[in-house]
């Protein structure tokens, strides 16, 4: 396709307009996104959308000084402005010792399964036939209220050159299904059940992703007492990213260990996590949500080992913090938008599974918790790992049996349960956004019932 | 092109793209523009770590055609960008209408003509990059003398623009609008002890936040709050009489009722779909979203539906009055609109939103809530909160006390509350007589500001959790 082109010379042309304002170091990030969105609110087909956008950020760096600033105005005056805003960005920004330039043209890995013809050509029209049909079908039970849902496919291009001769360009495609659900049979409301869906070539198994969330919103009705003070917990993939989100996966990125604001500074080498846990950032897993060629600086994407059998390996980095640290970027730089600089994020990040099977872990708990999504996790501090959250949805698990409780709460520590806690790891692989986790069960978390 | 003229320009293209979309048969069409410019930085202790200023224009367009709602955005905003992109919307409409048998309806408003100028005290455009960074340098300054502070975030952003609204009913309106916000994340180390707090500042009358809050003061109390943390006790998990301070009566008045108020999701079924005109809370309660409290951050003229914006009150005295509509919940409903309706940006659909969310005074002195708790806990300062459509809520809280005796006792750290809000607000038995707002982003998919806040408040039993394992 020539759009690829297209990007890759409004590049170019940027950075041939700072390079005559006697600048000899910048970098230009063109992103390009075009989108087919399918929304359902309240159990209707609520809004078809269509929608395009192409901006740029540009990064000088004057005596090692880095300035920012970005346009979607791609006018010759606003991108002046715009190169204008860097530079003085730029001035006032500290002088970065460490800063050692942008890359140079490198080894990029070859990532399959991220681009398809076919999902990108999908019409409107046939995402919204998609929707209606399996919306009608799981409406047939009357107690099923859809609160939202979203069907969407996108086009993303990522251009990034800079003045080592950098000129990269990738074309990905992605689908993205999700769905909030609630049940209501008259006499009770569920709590709402989320359910995702995400891939690269095709378009989400909908009508699963549905019937499943719509199962566990019927499983949620009238609620039963909670009347233990502990209790092993079985975590889903969408409780773990709650609880992940906002402990761990700070931690162990690069600026929070420069900061001294991770618990694991200064412990590589060292066991920090139960020996049962192996934890990996991959970004060229084939086919994966956040895997490509490049990340969004021009550095390679690539496996790192963060955690293995429990001990420390690595941390994730970009360009800068990779500088500031005196290591090298692990391929993790990301902005999620042109307007942005870059940070350090995941690729898709995967907890290696285990041997247990989760249906067999419910059968066996006499007494325990399922737990499918944690509220309030946001409110963790990420550097002691203190959480103390609302678990909901929640199940008390009996030998095999699910009754669905609310109003509890859990309160521990992160990486306590993560080093003491945990009592098996799950078989199989479950995603949420860009985590890939299988199901943790916890021997023991503190439990406050209303 | 002058700014202004630039605006008016837009406004007439997109005047013309209505037109267009019109004779094609849509029953009705809006659009939105917005032009702005943007500035943020970010210092790490002390080091600016991240900065950057922007450019962002573009605009999108809703096309209601038999029953159904197409919508596009473009960020080219030329004559024929923005005629592909009413094309776009309309066939997304009429992809919808021949499949569903959609019924949407808008409320609908005379035609209007307005042009909104942001009264600002200093443009900040106006202010150099150089200052702004020094600016808040000097908060750092303030902040990292303590030993026990061993690292501090601070950022600052403000965005100035104008957007521009224009409907297929004959309204066309310019709002200009001019954001600042501060925020400070602080991290402290006594020992073995962690403990970190937050704190946030906005004004939307231009470069005015330093003027407001002068650095040193907002150093000092989040000092103080540190401090207390790093030599706190954990609290004991259980229920327990409460004292809220307004920062935390503002975020459960917006997390944990709010949102069960804002049409769409009361319709979904949120805990007060079937209380509408029922006691909901003790009488000494009444929540107002209001539109017009100087200073806040929801506090507009227009919304992002061109509607014009007033209070909706929520809870009166206890019982449910109203729900907060964007025009298509006005007409589903039969309710006049409350101007609920904003977006995150041109990209994105407006949703129905809060704007400044708080609970009205009442008669008590603050000290008299305090008279008469044997044990419970004073909670002064939120960490983050977040509820669910059922009723359920947990907030996290940063600086909290216990009560003992009707007295402010020791600090203790790692608290936050939960429960059904509908019952905790029956709880209510005090409102106090001062008022204060809090400024921050609430999220639901898009991000927008907003302000909440109200008096201190006394809750008879509430679930304290907190005690690590």
């Amino acid at each position: 396709m020539s759009t690829l082109d297209g990007y890759l010379g409004i590049g170019d042309s940027v950075l041939k307009k700072v390079l005559e304002r006697g600048i000899d170091e910048a970098e230009v990030y063109v992103l390009a996104v075009r989108s087919k969105v399918v929304e359902v609110q309240n159990n209707e087909l609520f809004l078809a959308h269509e929608s395009g956008e192409v901006g740029l950020g540009i990064r000088v760096v004057l005596d090692k000084r880095i300035g920012f600033a970005f346009t979607n105005d791609l006018r010759d005056g606003a991108v002046k402005r715009a190169i204008d805003g860097a530079i003085s960005v730029a001035k006032v920004s500290a002088r970065e010792e460490k800063w050692e330039g942008f890359p140079y043209y490198s080894h990029y890995p070859e990532v399959e399964d991220l681009y398809s013809v076919k999902l990108v050509s999908t019409e409107l029209d046939q995402l919204v036939e998609l929707m209606r049909n399996h919306l009608g079908e799981v409406l047939q039970d009357k107690r099923i209220h859809i609160v939202s849902s979203t069907l969407e496919v996108s086009e993303v291009t990522r251009v990034v050159v800079n003045t080592r001769g950098l000129n990269l360009g990738e074309t990905t495609t992605h689908s993205i299904f999700a769905v909030d659900v609630v049940a209501n049979d008259g006499t009770d409301t569920s709590p709402v059940i989320y359910r995702e869906a995400l891939s690269r070539t095709e378009l989400p198994d909908i009508g699963a992703v549905m019937k499943d969330a719509c199962e566990y919103a019927i499983k949620s009705l009238h609620p039963v007492k909670f009347d233990r003070y502990r209790a092993p917990v079985v975590m889903t993939e969408y409780a773990l990213y709650e609880l992940l989100k906002y402990t761990l996966t700070i931690a162990l990125k690069g600026d929070s260990v420069a900061l001294g604001r991770s618990p694991f500074t200064g412990k590589l080498g060292e066991k920090v996590l139960s020996e049962k846990l192996t934890i990996v950032d991959d970004g060229t897993m084939r086919g994966g949500i956040s895997s490509s060629k490049f990340d969004d600086e021009g550095v390679p994407r690539r496996r790192t080992i963060l955690i293995e059998k429990g001990i420390l390996r690595n941390f994730i980095y970009n360009l800068y913090w990779a500088y500031r640290s005196g290591t090298e970027s692990t391929g993790n730089a990301h902005r999620g938008f042109y307007t942005v600089t870059p940070r350090i994020e995941y690729s898709n990040l995967i907890v290696q599974e285990g041997d247990t099977s989760p249906s067999e872990v419910l059968e066996e708990l006499s007494y325990g918790l399922l737990v499918d999504n944690l509220q309030g996790a946001h409110s963790s501090n990420p550097e002691t790992g203190e959480f103390s959250v609302v678990a909901v949805p929640a199940w008390i698990v009996k030998r095999g049996e699910l009754l669905p409780v609310r109003g509890i709460m859990l309160a521990g520590n992160t990486y306590e349960l993560l080093s003491r806690k945990v009592m098996y790891i799950c078989r199989g692989l479950r995603q949420r956004a860009n985590l890939l986790t299988p199901w943790i069960v916890f021997e023991d978390i503190r439990v406050i019932q209303k | 092109m002058s700014k202004e003229n630039d605006v008016q320009y837009v406004a007439e293209l997109l005047r013309g793209c209505i037109e267009l979309g019109m004779r094609e048969g849509a029953s009705f069409i809006d659009a939105r523009a917005e032009l702005c410019t943007t500035f943020y930085v970010e210092l790490s202790n002390g080091v600016v770590t991240a900065i950057k200023q922007g450019i962002e224009r573009g605009a999108c367009i809703r096309v209601l055609y038999r029953g159904s709602w197409g919508f596009s955005t473009t960020s080219v905003l030329t004559r024929e960008s923005l005629v592909n992109c009413v094309r776009s919307a309309l066939k997304a409409a009429k992809a919808l209408a021949v499949r569903a048998r959609a019924e949407h309806r808008v409320y609908t408003l005379p035609s209007c003509e307005d042009y909104v100028k942001a009264s600002l005290a200093l443009d900040p455009r106006s202010v150099s990059t150089s200052e702004k960074v020094r600016d808040l340098l000097e908060y750092h300054r303030e902040i990292a003398r303590e030993g026990y502070v061993k690292s501090v975030i601070a950022r600052y952003s403000d965005e100035v623009g104008a957007k521009v609204y224009v409907s297929s009913e004959g309204r066309s309106i310019v709002q200009e609008y001019c954001y600042t916000w501060f925020h400070t994340w602080v991290v402290g180390r006594e020992g073995p002890v962690v403990a970190s707090v937050r704190d946030s500042k906005g004004t939307i009358d231009g470069y005015t936040l330093w003027r407001k809050w002068p650095q040193h003061e907002i150093a000092t109390v989040v000092k103080e709050r540190l401090k207390k943390q790093l030599r706190a006790k954990t609290p004991k998990g259980g229920t327990f009489p409460v004292v809220l301070a307004p920062e935390v009566v503002g975020t459960f008045v917006h997390e944990a009722f709010g949102h069960l108020a804002e049409a769409d999701l009361t319709l979904s079924g949120s805990a007060i779909r079937d209380k509408m005109g029922k006691k909901i809370a003790s009488e000494l309660v009444t929540i107002v979203d209001d539109p017009t409290i100087p200073g806040a951050y929801g506090t507009f003229k227009y919304d992002d539906e061109g509607v014009e914006a007033r209070k909706a009150f929520l809870i009166e005295k206890g019982i449910a009055k109203e729900l907060m509509v964007d025009r298509e919940y006005a007409a589903k409903l039969g309710t006049s609109p409350t101007g609920n309706a904003r977006a995150e940006s041109y990209r994105v659909w407006p949703l129905i939103r809060m704007r400044n969310t708080v609970l009205l005074p009442g008669d008590y002195e603050v000290n008299e809530l305090f008279e008469g708790i044997e044990f419970g806990y004073y909670l002064v300062s939120v960490r983050g909160g977040q509820a669910n459509l059922d009723g359920t809520f947990q907030v996290g809280i940063q600086e909290a006390y216990e009560i003992v005796n009707g007295e402010v006792g020791d600090p203790v750290r790692n608290v936050s509350i939960s429960g059904n809000t509908l019952d905790t607000l029956m709880e209510v038995d005090a409102v106090a007589k001062d008022f204060d707002i809090s400024y921050g982003r609430c999220g639901k998919g898009q991000t927008v500001l907003v302000s909440d806040g109200g008096p201190h408040i006394r809750v008879r039993r509430i679930v304290v959790g907190g005690e690590a394992t």
